[in-house]
């Protein structure tokens, strides 16, 4: 293809939003995904075997797609957990949809930790918005914990699991609301209402969830842009000038190309972003592109996971419907009385399909072998619900990102190694967590508590902070709009500029601030000074 | 044929222990594990994972004296093995009832029958879905009381 102006690596969803953002510029936009689109007839959700399925796993270790790179996690408290293929991350996650709180972009001024963002709240509101009515989210106007929003569509059931635990945070008059999903609840977007298969975090098969191959891309490309499958991109090429000139990637055969562009734009996620630059040495950048700040790949930060578990003897929704159907942030905030900075929040877990609910009742000895098999799988089946606590992890350097000395992907590039220990924050976190979800679950009246897991060991789903953003060049590896302090051509849109991770899932904002950096990029071209 | 992966003794084995792990039920007609559709399900397997299995089952079998001598022991010398094992289960027990027990229910809660007994509907989630009833929403007004509290 000849020479381009925007060339996006990556197609999930930052990609996907920034694409669709800057469409109406009509400039000449093409998108390199690695990975291929997905067929939903191919979910999981279509066999009756669907929880025997491997190739929707979230671990691409397991998962080992054509499209799928390994990732060293020998070093690491968590694994990485991730989809490649057109829509990222998306594929494969609960579609809970949580903003960031106002505090969360002002950590360092408020609880004297990690860093300020150089955006805040209100800076990113109009693209919340924007990005809401684009995925098309469910929920509930009114909630204490944030400031006013409006979700497009009406909250998820609360069902049988909802309200058994509502029971439970009302009497202990804590906070909970309905979650913000992107899940359609109504007709919206031209996708039908959600009909409960309650497996979102495999693929949704009938296309209720906002996934952003049935969103953004159809949208963007719509307007022109093009998005070029099964094209694993090796480097970044860099000019005389310093300035970016286009990737280097191999295509669908495996042979090696190169493609030109003005503006090269990374969304490959915390781990792939940092990763690709680097992979892109060269003599005026031999610690990786980028790099003068020596910060990329490092500051990595997870959510780690605390997960309490309880039995009930009413009936609950087993694994029917979506799982994210309230939410609590009554830990959100930061209570020096607790010992800790900063907090977390509770997620629901509607329950279990029959072969998980068997499996983890045989593993925690309630379901015994023999003839009292079939009586202990019913005490179980259809009784059981936890909450995920999902705890704010505090950016350190020595959380990294690096490349594998041996470890490669399918062309020959070398493959990421994950560095990570729970901090001392997070570890205080997550054990508060874990006493505050037994306690929520006596207080709805559970039989009893089956399963404390703290941390959930696979659960890196969110992968953040690696290329992270700031007015400062030499704490931070882009500017306040996404631009690399390095390269003037250069642009970072994922969860790698983020500069600390707040306590809820990060989909919603890494879209915001896609959103908002391709306005920013639009207001330059504007003045033409993009790339002074 | 992946059943080719095993001798017909080793098959008739993993049956009987298949049978002593997920007995057949008369209240619900539940069926044992080693009911032909569901022990077929095992079977289907990727190749690689039911060769890992043999070899446990070999190893499991050898110190007993092989699969002649545990396929001739009577009901109550083997339930009594078995129930050895489960005392050691999870942690400590011998990894073939791992990987073995993890493919049975696999296998035993996709069957249609088993699923019907349990009150859910047999076969795939999609495109029938299933329904979640609207809950209690009158449990959200003691919280629509509250003050904002999110920091600014």
């Amino acid at each position: 293809m000849d020479d381009v102006d925007v060339l996006i690596v990556g197609g999930g969803a930052s990609a996907a939003a920034f694409a669709w953002s800057l469409a109406d510029t009509r400039m000449k936009i093409v998108c390199m995904e690695q990975g291929d689109w997905i067929d939903h007839t191919q979910y999981p959700a279509t066999s009756s075997n669907w929880e025997m399925r491997n190739d929707f796993s979230s671990d691409p270790n397991i998962r080992r797609a054509p499209a799928d790179y390994p990732i060293n996690n020998e070093q690491s408290d968590i694994a990485v957990a991730n989809f490649n293929g057109v829509g990222g991350g998306t594929i494969l996650y609960a579609a809970h949809f949580p903003r960031l709180h106002p505090s969360d972009f002002k950590v360092k001024t408020l609880d004297g930790v990690a860093d300020d963002w150089p955006i805040d709240y209100e800076t990113l509101a109009p693209f919340y918005e924007v990005n809401d009515r684009m995925m098309g989210v469910a929920g509930l106007a009114g909630d204490p914990a944030y400031p006013p929003k409006q979700p497009p569509m009406p909250p998820l059931p609360l069902g049988r699991s909802g309200t058994a635990l509502a029971r439970g945070y009302n009497a202990l008059n804590w906070h909970w609301w309905p979650a913000d999903v992107a899940i359609n609840t109504e007709a919206y977007g031209g996708r039908d209402k959600c009909i409960n298969m309650g497996l979102c975090g495999i693929g949704c098969a009938q296309g209720a969830k906002a996934s952003v191959d049935i969103t953004y891309w159809p949208e963007a490309q719509r307007q022109g842009i093009h998005l070029l499958t099964n094209c694993r991109v090796r480097e970044i090429t860099l000019g005389r000038n310093g300035m970016a000139t286009g990737v280097t990637y191999f295509d669908k055969e495996g042979k090696e190309q190169h493609q030109s562009a003005q503006m090269v734009v990374l969304a490959c996620n915390g781990i792939g972003t940092p990763r690709l630059l680097l992979n892109s040495k060269s003599n005026l950048f031999p610690d990786g592109l980028a790099n003068s700040s020596g910060l990329v790949g490092k500051n990595l930060m997870f959510h780690p996971y605390t997960v309490v578990e309880a039995l009930f003897e009413e009936q609950l929704d087993g694994s029917r419907g979506p799982h994210k159907g309230i939410q609590s942030h009554e830990f959100y905030e930061t209570d020096e009385s607790r010992g800790f900075v900063r907090g977390f929040s509770f997620e629901m877990h509607r329950g279990h399909g029959p072969v998980t609910t068997a499996m983890l009742g045989m593993l925690g000895n309630r379901v015994p072998w023999g003839e009292g098999h079939h009586a202990g799988y019913r005490k179980l089946a259809d009784r059981m619900m936890a909450v995920a606590a999902v705890c704010e992890d505090l950016p350190e350097e020595t959380n990294r990102v690096t490349l594998d000395e041996s470890l490669t992907d399918s062309n020959g590039i070398p493959a990421a190694k994950i560095e990570y220990r729970i901090s001392e924050n997070s570890k205080k976190i997550l054990a508060f967590a874990a006493e505050r979800g037994r306690e929520l679950f006596e207080a709805a009246g559970a039989a009893e508590i089956t399963r404390v897991e703290n941390p959930l060991p696979y659960a890196g789903w969110h992968n953040l902070g690696t290329a992270r953003m700031g007015n400062d060049r030499q704490a931070s590896v882009v500017n306040e709009w996404g631009r690399t302090h390095d390269v003037k051509n250069l642009f970072i849109i994922d969860g790698s500029l983020f500069v600390t991770s707040g306590g809820v899932n990060p989909t919603s904002t890494i879209q915001a601030t896609a959103l908002y950096i391709a306005d920013a990029i639009k207001q330059r071209l504007g003045d033409a000074s993009l790339f002074d | 044929m992946k059943e080719k992966v095993f001798s017909a003794e080793e098959l008739s084995l993993l049956k009987r222990i298949a049978s002593a792990l997920i007995p057949a039920s008369e209240e619900g007609g539940l069926p044992a594990a080693d009911d032909e559709v569901i022990f077929q399900c095992v079977l289907e397997n990727p190749a690689e994972q039911l060769i890992q299995l043999q070899s446990l089952l070999f190893e499991l079998i050898k110190q007993e004296g092989g699969a002649a001598v545990v396929t001739a022991w009577d009901r109550t010398h083997f339930d009594n093995w078995i129930a050895d094992y489960e005392k050691q289960w999870p942690k400590q027990v011998h990894s073939f009832f791992k990987v073995y027990i993890a493919m049975l229910l696999r296998a035993y809660y996709q069957d249609a029958r088993v699923l019907i007994a349990y009150d859910r509907r047999p076969g795939p989630p999609f495109p029938e879905g299933y329904v979640v009833i609207e809950g209690d929403w009158s449990l959200l007004d003691a919280v629509k009381n509250r003050k904002p509290f999110y920091r600014r």
